[in-house]
């Protein structure tokens, strides 16, 4: 027995001395995770992930307050805040989106055959970084995403530094030939085509400069110009779009419009659809709209009905009760970005061509570069049409009774805006941030009033989204002085390009601060 | 030496029996109702001569004509008898109620003397756990021990319970306690996926357990019970210790139960108005605006023209009689150096919803073997098989949800089957309104969800024990728990909510944990001095693995397959962790007076950085037995008082020290790189939790009356666990350690014996748990900590410095003298921002355990109850909004001036209508906040014992003891103040924020049924 006892004592020793530790740092290590990703695949991620959450981040915001689009159920038509809603895209650009973009560029950052690939991610991040801005005003900018809260930055200086990493990237897609490609897999927008990329890149310094035109021309022109004569886009196949996934899951406005039943087409803008032509009814109408009944998608011959009708925007306790029938958005028709086509379900527009048509000629009109801002406006209407997929003759009638810009520096710019906003449909985004620093086209306040709980005072436009509670509770010693607390930080706020209320436009219908 | 130990031993007993001259006794022990005590021992005093009773209690020895004969059983006082010459004794033992060498299982299975304990243990026996044919363990303890809250999730059959011993202590809400099974930890995981939006509910591995098999139940209550546990013990323990054989020979025994639970307890609704909107009829609207409900013959939605009544009964309709049967078969058998028992038991409950099954079946052996003199080994094996089928959706969107917020009118027979066929065979959705996400048809949704899942698993271990001499022992223990774990779930037709109906989604998940572990004793008295010192190790290894496959949209119904999809995504898990470690304990007894108990622990584990993955955690105890040093009147049996101090530490979870990226498939099968948004730690240290805790047991009036009474103060600091961290460092949380939560409480147990005589006994026992939970800490930025909420930001929160629970939520602005301010609408407003509107701790919980006794016949009745603590009752506040709550009839739903002031201070002058008052009330949550305080008769038993002389009788004698019981659970409360619903059981999941809430989103039932019992 004592032998026994011998054994199993060694036995014990052998255990507690053979029982180290030294495999715990691999067993604490994810076996299905990585340390290190192929940009490409946060670059495709990044693409989808700007029009992710969409009903939260875009369509119940600038959608709505660009008056595309009406809820039919209550929401945020009458400028209330939901935290959970569009504060969700602040904590997607910091958490995900710039740290993405960040490691494409710490991975790429000393491959020189990567350069044109850093400078598509640079032009696709700064796009990004414009809406953010242009959502809420000031923000972390610099210092974002780095681990540590940052500090908040003014939008002046996040829009000088857009405009030079903007520059700096068109000036790297040279078109060596020794340039790798994200391939036409996973760069869902030019599949790969950096050329695109670079006149895309142009193009959005063509908006952004166009954005700052009132509160810092001088820049906004030699901007303008640069980018006009590094090249913007010169075709509808130069569009940036967005594929949505027909297998996968998005909530697009297929989702709002049809499937959840949220929302109708606004009346505002069905009513652009037949005021601004004498040919009467804008032939993009029925490519973009029709009915709903029963489920099933109906145009207004099929009912009898002679037009297009939306939803006005901001009902809340009034609602009215055939608010189920008016207009919603055509996906069966022959408007390719509603209808999908293949494994796409819809695409979401980044910039379309026209607008690039309508920028040059407000640049025009501007003086800051020379051309027929007239022609350029009509050609604008015409590349609309033709993306739209109107016919020839149709579209010809329809511009041949646009009246050409004529009248004060104002009225032209309100012609260009208006048309400039219907040709934008549906991206709301582009079109809630023209409106702001336009004030054009006349859009309508809230139906039934602004929200008890809104931070926009009577009669006046919503101009920004206020920061998240997240950065209230978190980061609010950052924050600008003047936004710095829940009262203060208001919606009815203006940024730092938008000079003046919608309020103060004249009984003449135009403002007088665009010039 | 053990043959020359035996010679010796037989030498000294051949010479003891060879100098007195002997005769032959013969006798018979009886037990307090005459009824033969089989396997009593009797032994001469003085010797080791001796023999134990037979089935018929009936005993035969030979001993010195002046011996004393010593009479013992297990559970009854030992009685000397004198001889003095009488050859036939006949005695009777009386029941032991001093039970002063009540033995308890405490950590690593040590048995333990209650009295030397210097903490508190409390146990609960077989019979009180199976005396209602619960299936569910978890739910059978309820009430049943002080400083355990066991509250069940409205889940139903086969759902989860939230188990708190003690209160909870963790932000990241880890508070469910270790289970152990037989010194082996049992996996008690929940499978709890439900959150705040859905998902089903299913019991984890406390339900496996089945309650037939446990002989009794000791809860660990806190950090000092447990320290032994380590880091796993920080919540508590729960011990159970399973019934091995009976070293009488044969038994078989048989228990079955039948059971039928029937719908009792939902919200009120009104019963008044119908369909529409402010007052007119609309047989398309969502609400219960319409007119009053008269019989009217209007056209209903689905255009038929009918009587407009109330529909009363819609929930009867819709739900079944839930049918539960429970039967075990058990065969133990044994001798002098073995037992064996073997038991097989079915269980198959049925739940009030159709097709919501759990059905369980459960395989355990356990043997007992002394091989030699020196070596004992004691294996267990155990197989479970746990099905279950159509648990229903929890959370917001529950079948109760849609017929809560139905219009009242609706009858159910147009709502049945849920579905018309469409011309291609489809099942579309048949509904008053657009189907969405907040109106569906409740037949529709039941025919198109489906689920199921199985659990194999195999529990056992093997134990052999080693006597080197009789002081010296050493224990080595390998014990194993795994399972496998596979289900399928999806929706069956396509909606109009998602268009990825119809879908299929299948998972297999496979756990394992091992646990190897040894112990060496040393025990030994030394006349005044009793001192055991012990050694021991363990290496516990854990890993599961899951895997989850989604179909995507499957094109068309009928095929539920993953091949079938048109978009078939995987996701796999893995967590693997390994915790080695080292432990002392020693305790030093004197002269059963005072005993002092130390402990000391060293873990290693897995999960925390290198540099941090030691730590140490010592413990030590006392006790005193007053009535052992100082002579206490004779009504005063037995008093003593006891102190410990305890710490406990604790790893995290795997995976928290080190950043990594994910890569998934994502949209156009593209591989899709993500950046995990918890900041990972690299400097975690480990959790700690210390306590102190001090407590008295008194007996007096001949142990009529005993008082167990302990006072607790724990502390949690350090505590791992994720914060909400500003967006613009990149992270949406971050893993910190911080915090620090104390729980201080009173548990009081109050045994009373009112009557006890030759026939009647009664027996009341009154549990009482006083418990707070304070967030005395949280960290330098983090001031509120949320748990999950509702989209509007009603939850339960913890605010540093207060009581944890608060529920938060939306009330009335009100002026400074307290008037309610209305807008320019005449309705009443809100506050901007949300705040405490009520706290969900109770002020104390509490329970009355009443067993009585008369001959043949008892009784056993639970009643349990809490006192304060707060509910939202989201069910209600949904009602109101679309006008069905019974508060929505007031005033005969007229238009009025409500009773506010204006922001200018004016009196509102705006007219509004009972449905946009409602409307707005709905969305105020302090309107809907219930006490929770409630009283109820959780179990009744009433049975009747056949004698064995009856038995005796049935030719052949086929029955060794038979017993037949009728029982009911949850049969009625006594009051509570919730709307219809219940306090105590219906949230969406065992989760600490669902317990702010009654969704109920299976109503809670009120069961019947009978029980027998047979022993062959």
């Amino acid at each position: 027995m004592k032998k026994i006892f011998i054994y199993l004592v060694s036995i014990l020793l052998i255990w507690a001395t053979n029982s180290c530790t030294k495999d715990f740092e691999e067993m604490n290590t994810r076996k299905d995770a990585v340390t290190e990703v192929n940009p490409a695949y946060f670059f495709s991620g990044m693409q989808q992930q700007v029009f992710a959450n969409y009903q939260r981040n875009v369509n119940l915001y600038p959608d709505i307050y660009s008056q595309y689009f009406a809820n039919i159920i209550g929401g945020s038509s009458n400028y209330g805040y939901v935290d959970g809603w569009i504060g969700n895209q602040f904590k997607e650009h910091y958490t995900e989106f710039l740290r993405k973009s960040y490691n494409i560029n710490e991975t790429w950052a000393d491959e020189p055959t990567y350069s044109e690939l850093l400078a598509i991610n640079e032009i696709f991040t700064c796009y990004w970084w414009s809406r953010m801005t242009d959502t809420y005003g000031d923000i972390p900018y610099f210092d974002a995403s780095r681990g540590e809260s940052a500090a908040y930055d003014s939008q002046s200086s996040i829009y000088a530094d857009l405009l030079t990493r903007l520059e700096a990237a068109v000036n790297n897609i040279t078109g060596a030939e020794d340039q790798l490609s994200y391939g036409d897999e996973y760069d869902l927008i030019y599949r790969g085509d950096a050329q695109k990329w670079r006149r895309f890149g142009n193009s959005l310094r063509l908006r952004l400069a166009m954005r700052i035109s009132n509160v810092d021309p001088t820049t906004a022109q030699s901007v303008a110009a640069a980018a006009i004569s590094s090249g913007v886009m010169t075709s509808n196949d130069d569009v940036a779009k967005v594929p949505m996934s027909a297998n996968g899951w998005y909530d697009y406005l297929h989702q709002m419009l049809w499937n959840w039943d949220n929302e109708r087409v606004s009346k505002t803008f069905t009513d652009y659809l037949y005021s601004e032509s004498s040919a009467g009814e804008d032939p993009r109408a029925p490519l973009w709209l029709t009915y709903k009944r029963d489920g099933e998608s109906v145009s207004k011959e099929d009912i009898g009905l002679t037009e297009y009708v939306g939803l006005e925007n901001g009902y809340n306790e009034n609602m009215p009760s055939d608010r189920n029938d008016r207009a919603t958005i055509n996906l069966v028709g022959s408007y390719e970005d509603f209808s999908g086509e293949g494994d796409v379900q819809m695409y979401c527009p980044v910039m379309f061509y026209s607008e690039v048509l309508f920028l040059q000629a407000e640049a025009t009109l501007r003086g800051w570069v020379s051309g027929d801002a007239n022609a350029l406006y009509k050609s604008g209407i015409q590349a609309s049409m033709d993306y739209v997929g109107v016919d020839a003759t149709n579209a010809q009638n329809y511009i041949d009774g646009v009246a050409n810009l004529t009248g004060s520096n104002e009225a032209q710019l309100k012609s260009i805006i208006t048309q400039k906003w219907i040709a934008n449909f549906p991206n709301g985004v582009e079109a809630w941030a023209d409106f702001r620093r336009t004030d054009y086209p006349d859009l309508t306040l809230p139906i039934d009033g602004i929200s008890s709980n809104a931070t926009v005072a009577a009669g006046t436009y919503v101009k920004r989204i206020r920061y998240p509670d997240n950065q209230h509770n978190l980061n609010q010693e950052n924050m600008p002085q003047a936004l710095n607390s829940l009262d203060k930080d208001r919606m009815d706020f203006k940024l730092w390009w938008d000079v003046k209320g919608t309020e103060l436009k004249g009984t003449n219908g135009l403002m007088d601060s665009n010039f | 030496m053990i043959k020359r130990f035996l010679l010796i031993l037989s030498l000294i007993i051949f010479a003891s029996l060879s100098i007195k001259a002997q005769q032959e006794i013969t006798g018979k022990v009886l037990d307090e109702n005459n009824e033969p005590i089989v396997g009593a021992n009797v032994v001469v005093k003085g010797t080791t001569n001796g023999t134990i009773t037979d089935l018929d209690g009936v005993f035969r020895l030979s001993a010195p004509e002046d011996a004393v004969l010593l009479f013992s059983f297990v559970g009854y006082t030992t009685k000397e008898v004198v001889i003095a010459g009488q050859t036939n004794v006949e005695l009777v033992l009386t029941p032991d109620e001093n039970a002063l060498d009540e033995v308890v299982v405490t950590a690593l299975g040590i048995e333990r003397e209650k009295k030397a304990l210097g903490y508190a243990v409390q146990d609960v026996k077989s019979d009180e756990l199976t005396a209602t044919g619960d299936a569910n363990i978890a739910t059978a303890l309820q009430g049943k021990v002080a400083g355990v809250i066991i509250n069940q999730s409205g889940s139903g059959v086969g759902g989860t319970s939230r188990i708190e011993i003690r209160g909870a202590s963790s932000l990241s809400d880890n508070n469910q306690p270790l289970i152990v099974v037989d010194g082996v930890p049992f996996n008690s995981a929940d499978q709890g996926e439900a959150g705040i939006w859905g998902g089903v509910e299913s019991s984890g591995g406390m339900a496996d357990v089945n309650p037939q098999d446990i002989e009794n139940i000791s809860v660990l209550k806190g950090p000092n019970a447990a320290a032994l546990y380590g880091s796993r013990a920080g919540n508590g323990v729960i011990l159970i210790t399973t019934k091995k054989g009976s070293s009488k020979g044969l038994n078989i025994n048989y228990n079955g139960n039948v059971t039928i639970s029937k719908l009792a307890y939902y919200l009120d609704l009104q019963e008044e108005y119908g369909q529409g909107r402010e007052g007119a009829y609309d047989r398309f609207e969502t609400s219960s605006w319409g007119p009053k409900m008269e019989g009217q013959m209007l056209e209903s939605w689905t255009g038929e023209t009918i009587p407009y009544s109330a529909q009363t009964n819609r929930l009867e309709d819709f739900t079944r009689t839930g049918i539960s049967q429970n039967h075990n078969v058990s065969l133990s058998a044994g001798g002098e150096k073995g037992t064996i028992r073997v038991s097989a038991a079915k269980s198959i409950e049925n739940g009030i919803y159709n097709d919501h099954k759990v059905d369980k079946s459960n395989f355990d052996l356990r043997a007992v073997y002394d091989v030699t003199s020196w070596l004992n080994v004691d294996a267990k094996a155990s197989y479970f098989l746990t099905k279950g089928q159509e648990r229903p959706e929890m959370g917001y969107y529950s079948y109760v949800s849609y017929f809560n917020a139905m219009p009242m009118n609706i009858r159910s027979i147009d709502l049945q089957p849920g579905y018309d066929i469409s011309p291609t065979g489809e099942h579309v959705e048949k509904l008053y309104t657009t189907a969405n996400a907040n109106y569906r048809n409740p037949y529709f949704l039941e025919a198109q969800t489906y689920n199921s899942d199985e659990r194999y698993r195999g529990f056992g271990y093997l134990a052999a024990s080693i006597k080197f001499t009789d002081h010296l022992k050493l224990r080595l223990k390998y014990g194993l728990d795994f399972f496998r774990e596979g289900g399928e779930n999806g929706y069956y037709y396509a909606d109009n909510v998602s268009s990825s109906r119809p879908d299929y989604n299948t998972r297999q998940r496979f756990f394992k944990e091992e646990n190897a572990e040894f112990l060496l004793s040393y025990n030994k008295d030394f006349n005044d001095l009793s001192l055991s010192i012990n050694f021991g190790g363990n290496r516990m290894y854990n890993y599961e693995q899951t895997l989850t496959s989604h179909s995507g949209r499957l094109p068309t119904e009928g095929n539920y397959f993953l091949g079938f999809g048109s978009n078939i995504t995987s996701e796999e898990n893995f967590i693997e962790e390994e915790v080695q470690s080292l432990y002392g304990f020693a305790q030093v007894g004197y002269k059963s007076m005072v005993y002092l108990d130390i402990t000391a622990r060293n873990d290693w584990s897995s999960t925390l950085p290198i540099d941090n993955n030691s730590y140490f955690y010592p413990s030590v105890s006392l006790s005193g037995i007053i009535s052992e040093m100082v002579n206490l009147p004779d009504w005063f049996n037995y008093a003593k008082v006891r102190g410990s101090w305890a710490q406990v530490g604790k790893g995290t979870n795997p995976y928290n020290v080190k950043q990594v990226f994910t890569i998934g498939q994502w949209n156009f099968d593209l591989l899709n790189g993500n950046v995990p948004s918890i900041k990972v730690n690299e400097d975690l240290k480990p959790e700690m939790s210390s306590s102190i805790e001090f407590g008295t047991d008194l007996r007096l009036f001949n142990n009529r009356l005993g008082l167990d009474f302990t006072y607790y103060d724990e502390q949690t600091n350090n505590q791992i666990f994720a914060v909400p961290t500003d967006w613009s460092s990149g992270y949406d949380a971050k893993l910190i350690n911080a915090g620090l939560i104390t729980n201080r409480g009173v548990e009081i147990l109050l045994n009373t014996v009112p009557v006890k005589n030759q026939d009647f006994n009664l027996e009341v026992n009154f549990n009482y748990t006083k418990n707070t939970t304070m967030v005395e800490e949280l960290n330098e930025i983090l001031k509120v900590y949320d748990f999950e909420k509702l989209n509007n930001g009603i939850g339960a929160i913890a605010i540093e410095g207060e009581k944890m629970g608060d529920i938060r939520g939306s009330v009335y602005l009100r002026d400074d003298n307290g008037a309610i301010i209305v807008g320019g609408d005449g309705l009443p407003r809100t506050q901007d921002s949300l705040v405490s509107v009520g706290n969900i701790q109770p002020d104390f919980t509490g329970s009355i355990m009443l067993k009585a006794n008369y001959k043949g016949f008892y009784l056993s009745a639970l009643i349990s109850m809490q006192q304060g603590g707060d509910i939202y009752s989201s069910t209600e506040a949904s009602a109101t909004a679309s006008g069905n709550s019974t508060r929505t009839t007031a005033n005969n739903r007229m238009s009025f001036f409500y009773d506010g002031l204006q922001e200018d201070g004016s009196i509102n002058n705006q007219l509004i209508s009972a449905q946009q008052y409602w409307g707005r009330i709905s969305g105020i949550t302090e309107e809907f906040i219930y006490d929770a305080s409630h009283m109820k008769l959780r179990e009744i038993a009433i049975g009747y014992t056949f004698p064995k002389s009856l038995l005796a009788k049935i030719p052949t004698q086929p029955f060794n003891s038979a017993r037949i019981s009728v029982v009911g659970r949850n049969l009625f409360y006594f009051y509570k103040h919730t709307p219809g619903t219940i306090p105590d059981a219906s949230a969406y999941s065992n989760s600490y924020s669902a317990q702010a809430f009654d969704f109920s989103p299976v109503p809670s039932t009120r069961t019947y049924g009978f029980s027998i019992n047979i022993g062959f």
